[in-house]
């Protein structure tokens, strides 16, 4: 990513409409409901059959839908994630509700896989004259957006979020979390754009950083959140040892991701096996690993203790691109297979939108996304010129709209954590989706309007 | 812990031994001519598995299960694709014919013992394996003709030939059974014949454009999931819907053969894979172990008369004339294509026939390929290549 900018927008090549894939979609989609329309007996292998017919049915339409979505100057990735909704449980139920867990497991081999590659993009060199650029949009981010959210959030107050909790301590408590999380935004959804575009330069780079960084910020942030929460909705102290235990988790991901980052390298170094069924091979392992010893932590210790694979993978990525030779080559294979992982990550990504959400509460979740967006702007743009060195400060904060798996799980956590809240995490939930489709349109103009899009593959 | 543990060994170990042994066996020169097909893996797998240490259940592996249906569908889909439009013009009718006569008597025979020697005879079980033992490892062939002189040998040259078609009537005869007497039903066979035309139209107009090869790949790995998903999915034939999407999209569209070389480099970890997760599967037939050792004997047995009795109906047919040849017995080494059909028949229609119609088949394989090492190496003695 890095190379020096080049300074103007990108002129978009005019392509011919692609009439042929929006053929093969239809056709693809016709096959797989006249199949279902028939009913058949299933046969022993009915479950892995049809996953792997979903799988199937999945990425074709989502390369496809890439494709038209492409042609109409809109990322592939929103191509994607639309297939995903269209197909999904909640659209035309090709793959219905039974079948999203399920497919769960392939879902997070594409995630770690995609976290692999954004660590193995956060180059030292490059980073290192950013960081202070890095600091002021993260500091503004937290001082300005979070103080700015919570105080829109009081002011509309239950005439306009009408689920916010009566009391005033559970109100302030709740407005809060929700302020947190509206700062969280996707790193996978950065990296398959920025390689989508083939973006390059210090406007790219910072757009980067900057996503990957509050990504672990985010984190703690909630947790600090929730402490402060749970003391506000009960009545009694801040809870640091949620906070504490948060840290912990982070902390161990990252050792861990090191530790699994030095494990790589030396296989990189050593073995001649075909370098994607490694990276397959290895993200099976870190994720099987994560979700074990999770469960076994809870088993002795009778504590949640979370490993984030998605930390861990960023971390083994960073350090097999900095701290080893053969950092060209572990993004080299992760090229390789990028478009099938990205293409099913997404669609599955748009498979667990529920959009009825969206339709029940889109006043309130129409205006939390626009007042977010003001906010993330004003204070990704404060941030940026703050420091004068910052590149188009006032396009910076479009890149950071985009949420996703991150986002989605601490809206889950929260419910969990205060299950009164069941219709504060819906309301997320429907702002995440919208942010989820609208964020990467306004990401892909950003990285073509600075003129950094367009590179060498 | 031992999950973990099960799953880390056998994805890493199955790959990495992938790299290492996968093919030809290094080692003294009689070992010259071992050529494993992959059951190394299944029976790595077995060992995982409930039947050996217990590290793998099939509850464990539930999140791999796409793998399977993947790996059936994908050889079948590369097997097809090798026959490009010009192929069938520059092979003489006389070979195709020969061919299909040693392959049919083999399945026949092969079939017809089988059905008869069975505790539990299923006609759609007994043509299957038939229809599986007429195969010949081509990569076996290629093995013999790269450490011999055999390639100047005009029948020798025929068995090459031979050994590329030999799967396809094999394929074409299995499908056949299943079509016939097995779960899918007419409905389920249309079914799947209207994917596979649909996954054909839509790779014949989407193919020719899609610029990068990783574009190319996320369209051809999509295309032989849905179609393998779909043909698991109403008891068929994963490996026979492949094989019939890849025959057929050469025709539909000519620049598509282009892509087999990038189809391949991926049907190695898919074919292993495959044969692992397999292998943790396994349930064993309801027969005694005695019982199952004299099966595999009969079909070995039953292959091999069959394979000379269609080697010299071969040369007839080529030859116009009968004479004694060892032509078929030069053609015991099985190939990936069995394999796949008797994980087929153990993890798709797992009745107890079919268990043991495939470990019968599984450990043919094994035998065979000893046989047909054997068969080379008392034919040349301990000269080196």
């Amino acid at each position: 990513m890095s190379s020096a900018p080049t300074h103007g927008p990108a002129l978009p090549m005019r392509e011919p409409w692609p009439w042929k894939q929006g053929a093969a979609a239809l056709l693809v989609a016709a096959a797989v409901f006249a199949f279902d329309s028939v009913g058949f007996p299933p046969g022993t292998l009915a479950r892995p059959a049809r996953l792997t017919l979903n799988f199937g049915f999945l990425l074709l339409e989502a390369y496809l839908f890439g494709v038209l979505f492409r042609a109409v100057g809109l990322p592939k990735i929103s191509g994607y994630i639309v297939a995903g909704i269209l197909f999904g449980p909640h659209g035309l139920g090709v793959i219905g509700e039974a079948w999203v867990k399920p497919m769960k497991l392939v879902d997070d081999l594409a995630l770690t896989i995609i976290a692999l590659a954004a660590g193995a993009e956060l180059a030292l060199e490059r980073l290192r004259p950013r960081l202070r650029e890095v600091a002021s949009v993260l500091g503004a981010t937290v001082v300005l957006a979070i103080p700015a959210i919570l105080g829109f959030l009081m002011v509309g107050g239950r005439d306009l979020f009408p689920f916010l909790p009566e009391d005033w301590g559970g109100r302030v408590g709740a407005a809060l979390v929700m302020a947190v999380i509206a700062t969280g935004r996707s790193p996978t959804a950065a990296i398959a754009l920025i390689r989508e575009c083939r973006a390059k330069g210090p406007f790219t780079d910072l757009s980067f950083t900057v996503t990957i960084a509050m990504d672990t910020v985010v984190i703690l942030l909630f947790a600090a959140a929730v402490a402060v929460a749970g003391g506000l909705a009960t009545g009694g102290g801040v809870q640091l040892g949620f906070l504490a235990l948060v840290a912990a988790q982070i902390a161990a991901s990252v050792v861990l991701g090191v530790l699994l980052g030095w494990v790589l390298s030396k296989a990189l170094g050593r073995m001649t096996v075909e370098l994607p069924t490694m990276l397959i091979v290895f993200a099976f392992f870190l994720v099987e690993f994560a979700g074990w010893f999770s469960h076994q932590f809870q088993a002795l210790f009778g504590l949640p203790f979370h490993l984030e694979a998605l930390l861990i993978a960023i971390s083994a990525g960073f350090f097999v691109r900095n701290a080893s030779p053969h950092g060209a080559r572990l993004h080299g294979g992760i090229q390789a297979i990028s478009l099938p992982i990205f293409a099913v990550f997404f669609a599955m990504t748009g498979v667990h939108l529920d959009v009825s959400l969206v339709a029940r509460l889109w006043l309130p979740a129409l205006l939390f996304v626009v007042a977010r967006m003001v906010v993330l702007g004003g204070a990704t743009f404060a941030g940026a010129v703050w420091h004068t060195g910052a590149p188009r400060a006032g396009l910076l904060g479009m890149t950071f709209l985009t949420q996703a798996g991150v986002s989605l799980g601490l809206a889950q956590e929260m419910v969990r954590r205060f299950p009164g809240w069941a219709e504060v995490g819906t309301f997320l939930v429907a702002c995440i989706t919208v942010n989820e489709v609208v964020g990467p349109i306004l990401f892909k103009y950003a990285l073509d309007r600075s003129g950094e899009s367009g590179g060498e593959p | 812990m031992k999950q973990i543990l099960g799953i880390g060994l056998v994805t890493a170990l199955g790959f990495l031994a992938s790299q290492k042994w996968f093919g030809r066996v290094a080692g003294w020169t009689r070992s010259r001519f071992v050529y494993l097909t992959g059951e190394e893996f299944l029976l790595l797998g077995v060992c995982l598995g409930p039947l050996g240490f217990g590290l793998l259940d099939r509850e464990g592996l539930r999140g791999l299960e796409p793998f399977i249906g993947f790996g059936m569908a994908y050889v079948g889909f590369v097997y097809g694709m090798q026959f490009e439009p010009g192929i069938w013009g520059k092979l003489a009718g006389r070979e195709i014919g020969a061919s299909a006569t040693s392959s049919l008597i083999v399945a026949a025979v092969v079939a017809a013992a089988w059905h008869g020697v069975s505790p539990i005879p299923d006609p759609a079980v007994s043509l299957a394996v038939g229809a599986a033992a007429g195969g010949t490892s081509t990569a076996f062939l290629h093995l013999v003709d790269r450490h011999t002189r055999m390639g100047r040998v005009p029948l020798f040259r025929f068995l090459r030939i031979s050994s590329v078609l030999d799967d396809l009537w094999g394929i074409a005869l299995y499908a056949g059974a299943l079509i016939l007497l097995g779960p899918p039903g007419w409905k389920g066979i249309l079914g799947v014949l209207a994917v596979v035309a649909a996954v054909c139209a839509t790779l014949r107009l989407v193919l020719p454009s899609t610029g990068d090869p990783a574009e190319t790949m996320a369209v051809l790995v999509g295309a032989v999931l849905f179609v393998g998903g779909t043909a698991a999915l109403v008891g068929f034939s994963p490996l026979a819907a492949g094989a019939a999407t890849g025959l057929i999209l050469p025709w539909a569209c000519r620049d598509c053969r282009q892509y087999l070389n990038r189809l391949v480099v991926v049907e190695q970890p898919a074919y292993l894979l495959m044969l692992v997760l397999a292998g943790a599967w396994w349930a064993p037939a309801p027969v005694t172990a005695k019982a199952t050792l004299a099966l595999v004997g009969a079909y070995a047995i039953s292959r091999g008369i069959g394979k000379a009795v269609g080697g010299v109906a071969a040369v007839a047919f080529l030859e116009g004339r009968s004479r004694w040849t060892r032509l078929g017995l030069g053609a015991l080494a099985q190939s990936e294509v069995a394999v796949v059909v008797a994980v087929e028949l153990l993890v798709i229609h797992g009745t107890p026939a079919s268990r043991l119609g495939a470990t019968a088949l599984l450990a043919g394989v094994v035998v065979n390929d000893l046989l047909a090492a054997g068969f080379y190496n008392s034919a040349y003695g301990r000269r080196g290549p």
